[in-house]
């Protein structure tokens, strides 16, 4: 979606996020929370185990998933999401065109929630490991 | 409101311009969650987290500090502007 073609930035920034909110949603749950159809990552995060915070806290990943992931992603078109980066003051100072900003800002997103999500899922295995 | 959210407040707002305040107060006295300020536009994600704990180092207890959770730092466009 990212590095082949025809790009889909808009999937893979909508991925990325889904990915960190899904093990954060099966730590959670595994801790005893209760589902809602809410999509907070920090409220998801909130449910989660305090070993997944301390791997989290003071991250510039989780502050940029945060600050740059939505559950509406999905629906937008290129264009869309353009200005949806834009909006948030996203791209300014970036070369090139308006392919290079989407690309430069979905990359780091993409990148972010890797990171993010690798935390979880070291939380995750030992938590299962018996 | 908690202690330690409360105070987290109190140390973070005479350095972050119209502070919000989204914290949580979590099970066991934990703290997390979202703080908005416009003094994190133009600054980059790992500098508003260095930021956040420079501030929240001098302030807190070794105790206190134990009891953080993860803090995102996010600029008022970051949390106004939805994709839908």
């Amino acid at each position: 979606m990212f590095d082949k073609k025809p790009h889909d930035y808009v999937l893979a920034s909508y991925l990325a996020g889904l990915a960190v909110e899904s093990i954060l949603q099966a730590l959670a749950l595994q801790n005893g929370s209760a589902h809602d159809a809410k999509h907070s990552l920090p409220n998801w995060l909130s449910k989660c185990p305090s070993a997944l915070h301390d791997s989290v806290k003071g991250s510039a990943e989780w502050n940029e998933v945060v600050a740059l992931w939505d559950n509406g992603l999905r629906y937008l078109s290129f264009d869309g999401l353009l200005g949806y980066f834009r909006k948030k003051g996203y791209g300014k100072g970036m070369k090139g065109g308006v392919e290079s900003i989407v690309r430069g800002v979905t990359k780091n997103l993409v990148d972010a929630a890797e990171m993010v999500h690798k935390k979880g899922l070291a939380v995750w295995l030992s938590s299962t490991k018996k | 409101m908690a202690q330690l959210h409360k105070k987290i407040i109190r140390l973070l707002r005479p350095h972050l311009k119209d502070l919000q305040d989204a914290l949580e107060d979590l099970p066991g006295g934990r703290v997390s969650g979202v703080i908005v300020s416009s003094a994190f536009n133009s600054m980059s994600h790992q500098l508003r987290q260095d930021k956040l704990i420079r501030i929240l180092k001098d302030g807190l207890t070794d105790d206190e500090l134990s009891a953080l959770g993860a803090i995102a730092a996010l600029t008022p466009a970051e949390v106004t502007v939805k994709a839908i």
